[in-house]
């Protein structure tokens, strides 16, 4: 089996604020191999998310190419293809965690399979191995306000695993959970990458978060200041 | 697929959100309920009218079909021009006495002059026929009897007549009519019964007496039309093709016209209910679908975020919207279910209360309001509700399907 490839190449990305545009991405290039654990790191407004947004297909580049394993992703993409990608590629972990209030733990993880019309025995499997392996076992009939935020971004963590992804992508995921969390959280996040061998792409503001063996991605308003292990970051900081 | 994941698929979510937002859903059922039973209510008193006046049309006025001279028009519906002589409809009663689906025949005979008294006259207009027949489509008595078959020269008037020229039962009268050379005939009658009609118009004008006096005012024996009334009206097609046939291998100068060719005013009345049906329908259901469109566009503002999310994770377009108009249909249907069923518990509540409404002009009687709900009306109510929610969810649903997934995740 070939190897699960993100390439960019010279991607930008700009937004409209009332008469003015104002770039967010400019001319990035990255390649990203399969089962990379890989930091994106930056200041507020450096472009991280717009770049999550971009490889995820929630958004669509300005200029430039991006290749997704043996798609081309252009502008002129259409909904169904982008929605499809999305589903059986991608897993998304977002800063608020974005649970669906409605439903359960078992609901909201199994989603992606549901919609992905993956048979019930198969989901209700595939969903108790997660929920295991993020130390939920027990937590299926919960509703998200009944779990504390470092347990709803667990569910987060699950849901973004459960339809085997060959790229999971977190922004900020430990944005909004205390030190003791959001480590935990990065834990697991390390174990799901190297149990499922899937790409993870996570933005955040601390470096510290990265071991040495990580791959670091440092953005400057809008473009790549550095691309480098997370020891070589730290020295040049 | 099997049923399980339908439900899943299209109606957990949707269910889920209803119960989620308890108060709005239920301000929202309310409209839906509200709706539903007025329509209903007032779809099933047009329904009993409709079936009344119908019923009212072919037994008291119309019969199910008649047999008229080719040419007659209900514009002149007296006029000796077109009238049936006695050897063409002996000819046809023949063939319809074989009709086993036939109730009864009336030879129908219309007829105006005057009527007097020593004191006082008045002008009348005359419907003849024959006893037997005229008993079951005559109006109601207030007093006297209807006359029998071998009845003498009698007649029956209108309260409002009797009332005009002091006639009571028993009184004897004098009728002038003209006949077909223009002179003036005349013939003693006596008053047999008094009745009540729906009119005060009809009451003060109209007499109905057996065919034979009209006969012998007149000195002729023919008779404008010959009605006929059958058991069930599913025979009519048969029953006008079997006479159709004789009257056509007869070579007779006759026509057939059924009652609903026949009743005009049957047909302007209900075309008029019809009309007013449709707009108050129009007008309910444009009010529950402002508002459930209203809630809807809630539902999209509130859940941006969550919609946003749902179309990162994988859901397309399509299945956000169907997931919404899901939402909005089933706000539609069990509202419309809820208010079947309160409709259906609250119309013999109605219908035992006995109540009326004021007579219409020129009418003397309250008119009782009586409910029927039958399954065309709980399919309408329901197709309607439907109809109502897909129009209703249409607008907010598109909005949501074309969030823009980055702006939606970024709301709070």
């Amino acid at each position: 089996m070939s190897e699960f490839v993100i390439s960019a190449k010279e991607i930008s990305k700009s937004y409209r604020m009332g008469k003015v545009s104002v770039p967010a991405i400019r001319n990035v290039s990255i390649t990203i191999s399969q089962g990379e654990f890989v930091g994106l790191v930056g200041v507020s407004g450096s472009g991280k998310t717009t770049l999550l947004n971009l490889i995820g297909t929630l958004d669509k580049v300005d200029s430039g190419f991006l290749k997704i394993g043996d798609i081309t992703v252009v502008r002129k993409c259409n909904d169904n293809e982008l929605t499809f990608l999305r589903r059986n590629t991608f897993g998304f972990i977002f800063q608020n965690f974005n649970l669906v209030p409605i439903l359960n733990v078992f609901e909201n993880v199994s989603y992606p399979l549901w919609r992905s019309r993956i048979p019930e025995k198969t989901r209700r499997e595939r969903v108790r191995t997660l929920l295991e392996l993020v130390g939920l076992s027990g937590f299926e009939k919960r509703f998200p306000n009944e779990l504390s935020g470092g347990q709803q971004q667990r569910v987060a963590v699950a849901r973004a695993f459960v339809n085997n992804p060959k790229i999971v992508l977190a922004d900020e995921p430990t944005a909004n959970l205390d030190t003791q969390n959001g480590n935990a959280v990065i834990d697991l996040l390390r174990k799901v990458n190297e149990l499922e061998n899937a790409t993870v792409l996570l933005s955040t503001h601390n470096t510290s978060l990265f071991s040495e063996e990580d791959r670091v991605i440092t953005l400057t308003d809008g473009t790549i200041s550095s691309d480098t292990s997370s020891r070589q970051h730290q020295r040049c900081l | 697929m099997n049923i399980s994941d339908l439900y899943n698929l299209y109606l957990t979510m949707p269910l889920k959100n209803i119960w989620r937002n308890r108060r709005r859903s239920f301000i929202t059922l309310a409209s839906v309920i509200a709706g539903t039973v007025t329509i209903m209510l007032f779809f099933g008193y047009i329904k009993v009218m409709e079936v009344g006046l119908k019923d009212e049309a072919i037994r008291k006025e119309y019969g199910h079909f008649q047999i008229l001279r080719k040419g007659y028009s209900d514009d002149d519906e007296t006029s000796y021009k077109y009238m049936i002589a006695k050897e063409d409809y002996m000819k046809i009663s023949s063939v319809i006495d074989t009709l086993s689906s036939v109730d009864f025949i009336n030879y129908r005979h219309l007829l105006v002059g005057m009527i007097g008294t020593s004191e006082a006259s008045a002008i009348f207009m005359g419907v003849a026929g024959n006893p037997g027949a005229e008993i079951f489509m005559s109006p109601e008595l207030i007093s006297g009897a209807f006359y029998g078959e071998d009845a003498g020269d009698q007649i029956i008037i209108g309260r409002h007549m009797a009332g005009k020229l002091n006639l009571e039962v028993g009184n004897e009268v004098v009728l002038f009519a003209s006949n077909e050379d223009g002179a003036q005939d005349a013939i003693s009658v006596n008053v047999s019964g008094i009745y009540r009609g729906m009119l005060k118009a009809v009451e003060s004008m109209q007499i109905y007496m057996p065919l034979h006096v009209a006969h012998s005012l007149l000195g002729h024996d023919k008779i404008h039309r010959i009605i006929v009334c059958l058991k069930n009206e599913k025979d009519m097609e048969s029953a006008i093709k079997t006479l159709n046939a004789f009257i056509k291998d007869n070579n007779l100068d006759l026509e057939i016209r059924t009652w609903s060719e026949l009743a005009v005013f049957y047909r302007q009345i209900i075309a008029m209910f019809k009309g007013i049906t449709f707009v108050l329908g129009l007008v309910i259901f444009s009010i529950i679908m402002f508002n459930i469109s209203n809630t809807m566009y809630m539902v999209v503002n509130d859940r941006t975020k969550e919609i946003g999310t749902l179309r990162a994770l994988g859901s397309s377009r399509f299945q956000v919207k169907s997931q919404l108009m899901t939402e909005g249909v089933l706000l539609c249907l069990i509202g419309c279910i809820i208010g079947i069923v309160i409709t259906l518990l609250i119309r013999p509540l109605i219908n035992e209360m006995q109540i009326t409404l004021p007579p219409p002009p020129g009418q003397d009687d309250r008119i009782p309001i009586h409910i029927v709900i039958d399954h065309t009306i709980i399919w309408i109510s329901v197709v309607a509700s439907s109809v109502t929610g897909i129009f209703a969810t249409f607008l907010p649903v598109q909005r949501a399907s074309k969030l823009n997934i980055v702006d939606a995740l970024r709301q709070f």
